[in-house]
């Protein structure tokens, strides 16, 4: 079963729950990271990160899950997301932007402004976690791009990178 | 089409002095599944293949402990014992009923620089299961490749012993040979002969279910701390993807996905120039296959020539 993972702050609480609840109807198991009630004033980088750490950790042990954080502004939960290593996350506003961003990058975490339709949202998200990467060598080559860059600040290869002093090895 | 006695490439076996590190990698982090411990032994398995495990690592002294072959049937391992014995070739014990986990009848031998070969048949197998989508852990074992000082003695032997086809080879610009990739069945190549230094493990190769999972694997291994030593990028000889990484005892191992199967009586083997760039990678995105990149594959020098494991 698709496991999905929510966050919440002040301004996604009311929203989010709602979408929980959408997932929870649909199917899905869910995880809840956010407050247990609204917490006027919180602040999302907290919940940015729990929830893309949750993400990430479950799919390198093999669980298929997704990330849905629900906050004030979409946009700064974004940028607060993606400093999780491993996290690709976005913010779509139709179901085709949702499933793009699957195909292309593999995005693994979904954010939603606080203030967005329930009935959109949801189908933002029912996309987002119902679509594949495309199948295709070079999204994955590309998105190993990134990864390579994220954990060894290099792309295109380790053993070029490096000094001397650090290949040195003595056969 | 050419009848061998071989079927197909079993397990590799290893031993190396940070055993308990070197099994944790594996298991939390490269995906295997423990399937028998013994003390200082551990049997690590694939989740997608039927063989009672695909790896063997044991606590010594760094060193290629085996590669173990299947064989159809026990009449088929007896004749491959009395066709090698025709031959000349060391053995390391005559046909038996194996004791070890997951049993079987088989016998051990050294090929010609002394790795020890295993052939088996009637043990024990596992039932597998299919790799969910986007589930980052091996399928089965692909290939394993060794590094030898000799590298057309070493590839000659595997052909003329065990009936292996060269299905294509690496060539400098001046025509002297650096790898050869050695086929026993329709997979491309089971194992492979590297130019090197010396007799050592250049890599063992895991397949992954397909490109999405080889991505998700890659990406977990790199937040593992592990380092890429080459890749990603897909070889042009067997048409796989690849992204190799160095486990905690220093050997190379890779994540690979889509190695071509040929047609035993059509196939034509290439020689392939390692100048050019595409040869080694079709994309040209992976570092060129330079001596540095090569170097790190080295290893250390095998220590288990001629010296059968205790196990």
């Amino acid at each position: 079963m698709t496991r999905i993972h929510f966050a919440v702050d002040h301004g996604g609480y009311e929203l989010g729950r709602k979408l929980e609840q959408r997932a929870l109807d649909g199917g899905f198991e869910v995880v809840w990271h956010g407050a247990d009630e609204v917490d006027p004033g919180d602040d999302y980088p907290a919940y940015a990160i729990a929830v893309a750490k949750a993400v990430v950790q479950d799919q390198d042990a093999g669980i298929d899950a997704f990330a849905v954080l629900v906050v004030d502004e979409a946009l700064a939960g974004v940028v607060a997301a993606n400093k999780v290593n491993g996290a690709r996350a976005v913010t779509t506003t139709s179901p085709r932007a949702a499933a793009t961003a699957r195909a292309v990058v593999d995005a693994n975490v979904l954010v939603i402004d606080g203030v967005a339709y329930e009935g959109s949202a949801w189908l933002n998200i029912y996309a987002f976690v119902t679509t594949g990467m495309d199948q295709t060598v070079e999204r994955g080559r590309q998105i190993l791009q990134i990864e390579e860059y994220e954990n060894a600040g290099t792309i295109e290869g380790w053993a070029v990178q490096l000094e001397p002093e650090q290949i040195l090895r003595t056969y | 089409m050419t009848q061998r006695l071989v079927s197909h490439l079993r397990y590799g076996a290893l031993a190396v002095p940070n055993f308990d590190e070197e099994r944790d990698f594996f298991i939390r982090h490269w995906g295997l599944t423990e399937v028998h411990g013994e003390d200082g032994l551990s049997y690590l398995a694939a989740e997608g293949s039927t063989e009672p495990f695909i790896l063997r690592l044991r606590r010594d002294e760094k060193r290629v402990d085996l590669a173990g072959f299947a064989v159809r049937n026990r009449a088929d391992v007896d004749a491959l014992a009395a066709k090698l014995h025709a031959e000349d070739v060391q053995f390391v014990h005559e046909p038996q009923e194996l004791t070890g986990f997951s049993g079987g009848y088989g016998f051990r031998i050294f090929d010609g620089d002394g790795r020890v070969l295993e052939f088996s048949t009637g043990y024990q197998t596992r039932e597998a299961r299919k790799i969910r989508e986007r589930e980052p852990i091996p399928a089965k074992l692909s290939h394993m490749v060794f590094n030898s000082a000799h590298l057309n003695d070493t590839a000659q032997w595997y052909v003329d012993h065990l009936d292996f086809t060269i299905s294509d080879s690496l060539v400098r610009p001046d025509g002297v040979e650096m790898m050869h990739f050695l086929r026993c069945n329709p997979n491309h190549h089971s194992i492979a002969v590297a130019m090197g230094p010396h007799h050592s493990l250049h890599h063992l190769s895991f397949e992954m279910r397909g490109i999405e999972e080889w991505m998700r694997g890659a990406g977990k291994i790199l937040r593992s701390g592990a380092r890429m030593v080459w890749g990603p990028g897909r070889h042009n000889a067997g048409d796989n993807t690849f992204a190799y990484f160095l486990d905690p005892a220093g050997n190379t191992i890779e994540y690979t996905t889509e190695l071509a199967m040929v047609d035993d009586d059509l196939w034509e083997a290439h020689r392939h120039d390692i100048s050019e760039l595409s040869t080694q990678d079709q994309w040209g995105t992976a570092a060129e296959m330079s001596e540095l990149v090569a170097r790190e594959s080295f290893n250390d020098i095998d220590k288990g020539l001629f010296v059968a494991p205790p196990v």
